[in-house]
């Protein structure tokens, strides 16, 4: 199955690119294949690659080191194509917060290596920009997550007291 | 050129070159908060990215029907450090609320609008912009985590006295050397924050440390080394440290 620029199209991060942006896009890309629950990245590893789901279906699963972390975001099945994940590998500390296993008898997953998104974003700096403010509402959405999360614990706690 | 020097020390902005920082520059309106005033609400429609010059900012959670206070304190901010980024993403609301913790506060508005319409058009400073912001929502997401289980009553509390006579005999560096010390160390059990003149301006700079089921302890004439000595010897071992305290303790 090849990869094209109609696939990339249906993607949030790259949907609004031009073709020949995202023929550039395409030239990062490799299409892997996994069966059913072989592990794509590991939680805690250094994050080199983002991912974004061809075919079939991927579980991300929350496994910090033998660690009961507060604010882990819960498992959460992608089962539609074209949803991308690993995205801290553009932010510190650049390690996977979540692992990555194939949920379905088999899935297609298209893999785009950090340093050579990296080169492009650096060549072509309109193309880096649409994905940084991509990324600034994806992540950012996480983080207000956890914020609201915590809020809410601490806010039940001094309530408590009063 | 109001703000030039502002932004050059701004991790943000500070790899953008002068003409660039000079465009943003006209988005800048400088403002005077007062202890306890608030800067923005959560939920605010977020018109501005916001700049510390100087001062510390507290991000709080607001409470039906209380005044606020600095338990609902999730996250205090100094000098340099942006505030707001959640104007520059949909839906553009501020999430919880800024007020001003010290004494006085003096924060630079960027307005959104103008600022994503520069960025739009100079895709190469918008994407060195938005790439230093991600790494310092990045660290700061970090740092939330580790900080999840903490309770709002903190087994170690830090207070360094920040009123006009503090600041002036040096107040802003120890709170900046303690904030250093606590970050090398990893401790996240101790909360940090800035009060007001406890009316003994003779031994400015002064801290108190109140460490839970014991008698608060207030230091005075300190200073960054002092400050480090206290973190080391009484905060992390529990050991007082006479000579260098005003009152308390035992």
């Amino acid at each position: 199955m090849m990869i094209s620029l109609d696939f990339l199209k249906k993607t949030d991060v790259f949907k609004d690119m031009n073709d020949d942006r995202l023929r550039a896009v395409l030239n990062c890309a490799e299409l892997v294949q996994f069966k059913k629950d072989e592990r794509i990245f590991t939680h805690g590893a250094d994050a080199t690659h983002v991912w974004i789901l061809r075919e079939g279906a991927v579980e991300l699963r929350s496994e910090p080191s033998g660690k009961n972390v507060s604010g882990q975001v819960p498992a959460v099945s992608f089962t539609s194509e074209a949803q991308a994940f690993g995205w801290t590998c553009f932010v510190p500390p650049y390690k996977y917060r979540l692992s990555g296993y194939c949920a379905s008898e088999q899935c297609k997953v298209i893999k785009f290596k950090r340093e050579d998104l990296l080169r492009l974003f650096e060549s072509d700096k309109t193309t880096g920009f649409q994905v940084m403010l991509y990324l600034l509402g994806a992540v950012g959405r996480q983080f207000l997550q956890l914020q609201d999360e915590i809020a809410r614990k601490r806010g039940i706690e001094v309530m408590s007291r009063w | 050129m109001a703000y030039l020097e502002l932004l050059k020390r701004v991790d943000t902005f500070c790899a953008l070159r002068d003409e660039e920082l000079l465009v943003i520059d006209g988005f800048c309106t400088r403002k005077k908060f007062i202890h306890g005033h608030r800067l923005f609400k959560d939920g605010d429609s977020a018109a501005y990215l916001w700049v510390v010059e100087d001062g510390l900012i507290d991000l709080r959670f607001d409470l039906p029907d209380s005044d606020t206070s600095d338990e609902s304190t999730l996250s205090s901010l100094s000098e340099n450090n942006i505030i707001g980024w959640s104007s520059l993403v949909p839906p553009h609301r501020y999430k919880l609320s800024a007020y001003c913790a010290s004494d006085e506060c003096t924060v630079v508005m960027i307005e959104r609008d103008r600022l994503l319409g520069f960025m739009n058009d100079n895709p190469d400073a918008g994407y060195k912009v938005l790439s230093a912001l991600l790494k310092v929502i990045g660290n700061r997401f970090e740092r939330l985590r580790e900080t999840a289980d903490e309770s709002p009553f903190s087994p170690v509390r830090v207070t360094v006295h920040m009123g006009t006579c503090g600041i002036a005999a040096g107040a802003r560096e120890i709170m900046k050397a303690l904030i250093e010390e606590i970050a090398r160390s990893g401790q996240s059990r101790i909360n940090v924050s800035a009060g007001g003149c406890i009316g003994r301006c003779a031994s400015e700079p002064n801290v108190t440390v109140e460490i839970q089921n014991e008698k608060p302890v207030i230091y005075q004439k300190m200073d960054s080394a002092k400050m480090i000595r206290v973190f080391n010897q009484h905060l992390i071992s529990g050991r007082v440290q006479d000579d260098l305290m005003l009152e308390g303790g035992r």
